[in-house]
C-alpha cells in the first residue's frame, strides 16, 4: 500500500463529499510512518510503515500544528499549540489523515450547521451524514484505507451519524476517555468515542484512547481494560426495550420494521427481551438542551478576538470590538444557543431552567441505573426530513437520554450498508456489554 | 452622631494565597515573581486556550480552610466551583472560576477592638490577568495584558457591612493582615492584596469601589467616596448603584458604570471540576496546624509574663517578634528584653520599613547582644548601634562588636583626670551645686571614650575624684 494513495483518496472523496475541513497534507512526514528498516529514508511512498493505521479525527479535537476549527469560522485560522490527550495516546500507532466536518462546535444533529462545506451522505449524496460528527462517519464508510475514526458526542453526535452512514459508533461512559484538548461544547456531556467499519475496528481504536488522564478532572480512575477481549463472545445478555421509544410516534414504518427484525434475530439466538417503561422521556429534550446550552454559552465566551481565532481591526471599546468579532464569525445556530443558554442561566430564570434541569438530570440517571440493574436497553433511529429548529432538537429524543446519564452506547447498522442503526445502551463502565452485544449482532444480522 | 455620619462599609478582600504553594490554582504553571517579565508564566489553561481544562491545586483547599478556621467560619462539607461569566479584557475565558452557591467558609467573625466584624464568606477563585493602562482607566486608548497573574489562587474574604468609617476599615485590614501573616499563607513580596469597598450612607445607594490596592489607599478611597455621597445628598441628586474606580495617583473617584440592577453573572456550576468533599478529619488536621493567633497570644503574654497590654501588643505585631521575645527571656532578663524589643528593635525596623522576618537577625545573635549588655560588656547605646548593623549581616554579634571597636572600657581613670584638669570651671560650678556641670563632665568623658563606657560608672568615678 502506497501512503500517497491514502492522501489522494482523502482528497478525491473530499471533493465529492466534503468529509474533511482540513486534510493533513504533511502526515507523510510524520517520523513514525517510516519503515523500521529505512532509518533515514523519507517516509513517503513505499517507505510507509504498514503497521501504522490511518484515521480521521473530528475537528473539535486539538492537534498540535494542524488547523483545528471545531467547524467554526471563529477558529478558521486556529492552529493548536498542544495535542489533545487522545492524539498523544495514538501517536506511533495511528496517523491522522485529516480533521473531519462537523456542525459548528457540535451544535446540530445533521452536520448541516457548518461554517464550512456540508458533508454528504455516502449512501445517498442528496442526504446528510447525520451529526454532529458527520464527516468522520461518512469517511469511515467510504475509505478503502481508513477503518476507524475519532468522533465526539454530546447528545448523540456519534450514534446518529454512525446510523446515518451505516458504520459502527461507540460512545463510551462519560469520563472513560480524557476530554483534555477537546474543544468544549457542554463539558458535563461531552464524550470522545470512535467509529469503525466494524465493531472490531471501533473497539481497537477505543482501546488506545481510553484511560485515566490527570489533565482532565472528570476522567475516571480505573485500571486499563482490554476491550478486544469482549469480541467473538456469545454470552447471552438480558434486553429491555423502552416502550416509550419503540412505540413512539413520528418514527418511519421502515425504520420500525428493521428495528423489530433486528430484535427478532437476537430472540432467535436465545436472547429474550422485556418491554419496560421509562417515566421521564417527555423531559429528556428540554433537560438536555437547557444544560447543554447553558454550558455552551459560557464555553463560547472565550472567543472574543483577543488571543486566538478570528480577530478584527482594533476599533471602538472592548465591548464593541468583541461583539463585532462574535457577530461576524459565529453561525446562526451558535448564536441561537448562546442567547438561549445565557437566558436560561440569568438571575430570575436560572432556578426555573438551569437548576431544575440539573435536578431532573439526576432523576433520569437514577431511573436508568434502576432499570439497568436488570437490562441492557436499546432504542433506535429514524430518518429526518425538513425541520424547524425545535423539530430538529426533537430528533435527538432517542440519544439524549443516555447522553445525559453518561451511559456507554453502541450503534451498529441493522444490516450492512443500511442507514439505520441498532442502538445498545448499558450501565456506566459496562463497555464490555455493549461491545459483546454489538459484535454479536453484527455477526447474526 | 448625626444620621448623615453613619457610614456603612463592607469589604471584599482578595488575598493571593501563594506562600506555601508552587503552582497556580488550576494549572501547573510556576507562580510568577514581581520581577518576572510579562507573559512569561503561561500555559494553555491559564490563557484559556480552546480544549484546555482546569485541574485543582488541592493545597489551596488546605490554605483556605486554615484561613476560614482562623476567622471562626463554618467549613462547608460539599464544595463546587462555578463559572462567573462576564466579558472583560483581563479574563482569559470571559468567565472566572470561583465559588458561588457553596463558598468553602461561611458565617465567620473577627473580634476587632470592641466590635465583632462578621465574615459572610470566604471562597477560592482564580485571579484574572493584570491590565496596565498607559494613562488612567477612563482615558487610555489601549491597555496591555499580563497573563502571569491569570490563575493565581485567591481567597476572597467578604465581610458584612459592619465597619463604620474609612479609618476603621483601614485598621481592620491591618489587623486582618496580621492574622494572615501569622498563618503564613500570603507572600507580601510578590503579591498585593486588593480590596473592593462597598460604601453607603443613610439615604444613599451602595457604591462599590473596585480593586483598591494598599491599605492607606482604601482609607483614602472610602473617605473620598463618603464626601462624594454627602455632596450628592446635599444637592439632592438621584442615587444609582455605581461601580467606581479609585485612581491612586490623582486621588480621583471615577464612575465606571451605573446600574439599575445587580450585575448578572449567569452562574453555572463548572462542569470541568467535580464536587469536592471536605471531611471532618481534614478540618481537624488543619485546625491543629493553626498557630496561636494575635488575640489569644496577647492574653497569654499578659498573664504568663505579667507585662503591660501595650507591650504585649507590640510583641504580637509580628509572629517572629513574639518568638524572639519568648526565646530571649529564657536566657536574659525579661525587662531588658522587652525594652530592647519594644523600643530599640521596633524603632530600627520602622526606620528601615522592614519586618523582622525580612531581616538577617537571628535569635542567637539577638540573645548574645542582650547577654553582653547584661554582663556590662556593652552599653545599651552600643547595643543599639550594633543592632542597626546586625539586622543586615550574617556575622556573629561578638565578631561585629569587635569589628566596630565595641568593647566596653572599664578602666578610664586617666581620661577622668584629663577631663577634670581641662574643665576646672565646670568642677567649680558643680561644687557650687550645678548638676548641669556634672552632666557636662560625664559627657566629655564619654566623648573621649567614644561612648564605650557606662555613664553611671563614669559618674561614680567622677564624684570620687572631685571629693
Amino acid at each position: 500500500m502506497d501512503a500517497k494513495n491514502i492522501l489522494n483518496e482523502a482528497r478525491s472523496l473530499n471533493k465529492r463529499y466534503n468529509f474533511f475541513i482540513t486534510i493533513n497534507e504533511s502526515f507523510l512526514e510524520e517520523p513514525f510512518l517510516k519503515k523500521a528498516s529505512g532509518k533515514n529514508a523519507k517516509p513517503s511512498g513505499k517507505n510507509y510503515n504498514e503497521k501504522v493505521k490511518l484515521i480521521s479525527v473530528k475537528d473539535n479535537i486539538c492537534t498540535k500544528g494542524l488547523r483545528t476549527t471545531a467547524g467554526s469560522k471563529i477558529l478558521d485560522n486556529y492552529v493548536p499549540v498542544f495535542d489533545a490527550t487522545v492524539i498523544e495516546k495514538i501517536k506511533g500507532k495511528y496517523g491522522v489523515v485529516g480533521k473531519t466536518a462537523m456542525d459548528e462546535f457540535g451544535f446540530g444533529s445533521f452536520s448541516t450547521n457548518c461554517a464550512f462545506n456540508v458533508p454528504k451522505n455516502p449512501l445517498d449524496e442528496t442526504r446528510t451524514c447525520g451529526g454532529s460528527s458527520g464527516g468522520g462517519a461518512g469517511y469511515t464508510y467510504l475509505s478503502k484505507y481508513s477503518d476507524s475514526s475519532i468522533g465526539e458526542s454530546t447528545g448523540g453526535s456519534i450514534s446518529c451519524p454512525a446510523a446515518f452512514c451505516s458504520v459502527v459508533g461507540i460512545t463510551p461512559t462519560y469520563g472513560l476517555v480524557s476530554r483534555y484538548g477537546l474543544i468544549d461544547y457542554a463539558n458535563s456531556l461531552d464524550k470522545i468515542g470512535t467509529f469503525g467499519k466494524t465493531v472490531k475496528d471501533a473497539v481497537k481504536l477505543l482501546n488506545h484512547i481510553a484511560g485515566y488522564d490527570k489533565k482532565d478532572s472528570t476522567s475516571i480512575k480505573k485500571t486499563k481494560e482490554d476491550y478486544e477481549k469482549y469480541l467473538g463472545k456469545n454470552s447471552k445478555l438480558k434486553i429491555g426495550i423502552i416502550k416509550e421509544f419503540s412505540n413512539g410516534e413520528g418514527i418511519s414504518k421502515e425504520v420500525e420494521k428493521e428495528f423489530w427484525n433486528g430484535v427478532k434475530k437476537l430472540e432467535n439466538e436465545g436472547m429474550n427481551y422485556d418491554e419496560i417503561s421509562f417515566s421521564l422521556t417527555d423531559v429528556f429534550i428540554p433537560t438536555y438542551y437547557i444544560i447543554a446550552m447553558s454550558e455552551a454559552s459560557t464555553n463560547l465566551a472565550k472567543y472574543s478576538g483577543i488571543r486566538y481565532g478570528a480577530s478584527d481591526e482594533l476599533k471602538g471599546t472592548f465591548n464593541e470590538y468583541f461583539s463585532h468579532v462574535r457577530s461576524n464569525n459565529f453561525g446562526k445556530e451558535a448564536k441561537r444557543r448562546i442567547l438561549l443558554g445565557t437566558f436560561m442561566r440569568m438571575a430570575g430564570y436560572r432556578n426555573a431552567f438551569y437548576i431544575k434541569a440539573l435536578k431532573i438530570r439526576s432523576l433520569i440517571i437514577n431511573e436508568y441505573k434502576k432499570l439497568l440493574k436488570n437490562y441492557d436497553v436499546f432504542p433506535k433511529f429514524s430518518e429526518i426530513e425538513k425541520l424547524s429548529p425545535v423539530e430538529a432538537y426533537m430528533s435527538d429524543l432517542l440519544t439524549v437520554g443516555p447522553n445525559l446519564a453518561g451511559l456507554p452506547m453502541i450503534s451498529v447498522p441493522v444490516k450492512k450498508d443500511r442507514p439505520i442503526g441498532m442502538h445498545f445502551i448499558a450501565d456506566h463502565l459496562q463497555e464490555n456489554k455493549i461491545i459483546q452485544i454489538g459484535d454479536f449482532y453484527e455477526r447474526i444480522r | 452622631m448625626k444620621e448623615s455620619d453613619k457610614v456603612v462599609v463592607g469589604l471584599e478582600i482578595h488575598v493571593g494565597v501563594t506562600k506555601k504553594i508552587k503552582t497556580k490554582l488550576f494549572c501547573s504553571c510556576a507562580l510568577p515573581e514581581k520581577e518576572s517579565s510579562p507573559n512569561s508564566n503561561l500555559c494553555p489553561t491559564c490563557l484559556g486556550m480552546p480544549g484546555s481544562k482546569p485541574v485543582l491545586n488541592k493545597k489551596v483547599l488546605e490554605i483556605a480552610v486554615k484561613l476560614g478556621l482562623a476567622l471562626n467560619c463554618n467549613i462547608q462539607k460539599e464544595n463546587f466551583f462555578s463559572r462567573k461569566t462576564y466579558f472583560y479584557p483581563d479574563m482569559a475565558k470571559n468567565y472566572q472560576i470561583t465559588q458561588y452557591e457553596s463558598p468553602l467558609c461561611i458565617n465567620g467573625h473577627l473580634r476587632f477592638k470592641d466590635k465583632v466584624i462578621r465574615i459572610r464568606r470566604i471562597h477560592i477563585e482564580e485571579d484574572p490577568a493584570s491590565i496596565q493602562y498607559p494613562k488612567e482607566i477612563d482615558n487610555s486608548e489601549y491597555c496591555l495584558l499580563d497573563y502571569n497573574r491569570s490563575g493565581i489562587p485567591l481567597c476572597e474574604i467578604v465581610t458584612e457591612p459592619d465597619l463604620s468609617s474609612a479609618e476603621e476599615a483601614r485598621e481592620f485590614l491591618e489587623y486582618l493582615i496580621s492574622i494572615i501573616d501569622y498563618l503564613d499563607i500570603y507572600d507580601s513580596k510578590n503579591f498585593t492584596i486588593r480590596v473592593d469597598a462597598n460604601v453607603s450612607l443613610p439615604g444613599t445607594k451602595r457604591a462599590e469601589i473596585k480593586n483598591i490596592s494598599g491599605f492607606k489607599a482604601v482609607e483614602k478611597a472610602i473617605g473620598f467616596e463618603v464626601i462624594r455621597q454627602k455632596g450628592k445628598l446635599r444637592r439632592n441628586e438621584e442615587f444609582r448603584q455605581e461601580t467606581l474606580h479609585f485612581d491612586k495617583t490623582s486621588g480621583r473617584i471615577i464612575v465606571l458604570r451605573e446600574k439599575e440592577f445587580e450585575e448578572d453573572y449567569g452562574y453555572i456550576y463548572d462542569p470541568d471540576l467535580p464536587k469536592i468533599i471536605i471531611s471532618d478529619e481534614f478540618v481537624k488536621k488543619i485546625k491543629n496546624e493553626i498557630p496561636e493567633l494575635p488575640t489569644e497570644k496577647i492574653e497569654r503574654l499578659i498573664k504568663q509574663y505579667n507585662i503591660s497590654e501595650y507591650n504585649a501588643n507590640v510583641l504580637v505585631s509580628e509572629r517572629e517578634i513574639c518568638d524572639l521575645f519568648e526565646e530571649s527571656i529564657k536566657k536574659v532578663d525579661k525587662n531588658l528584653t522587652i525594652n530592647f524589643i519594644a523600643v530599640t528593635l521596633k524603632k530600627i525596623l520602622n526606620y528601615n520599613k522592614l519586618k523582622l522576618k525580612e531581616t538577617k537577625l537571628t535569635n542567637n545573635n539577638f540573645i548574645e547582644l542582650l547577654q553582653m549588655i547584661e554582663k556590662n560588656e556593652l552599653t545599651p547605646r552600643m547595643g543599639d548601634l550594633l543592632l542597626r548593623r546586625l539586622i543586615f549581616t550574617n556575622k556573629k554579634t561578638k565578631e561585629l562588636a569587635d569589628e566596630m571597636g565595641f568593647s566596653k572600657i572599664n578602666n578610664f581613670d586617666k581620661s577622668i583626670e584629663r577631663i577634670l584638669k581641662a574643665n576646672k570651671d565646670a568642677v567649680n560650678d558643680y561644687k557650687k551645686g550645678s548638676s548641669k556641670a556634672l552632666h557636662f563632665l560625664i559627657g566629655q568623658v564619654l566623648r573621649e571614650l567614644k561612648g564605650r563606657a557606662d555613664a553611671k560608672l563614669i559618674e561614680k568615678k567622677l564624684l570620687e575624684k572631685i571629693k
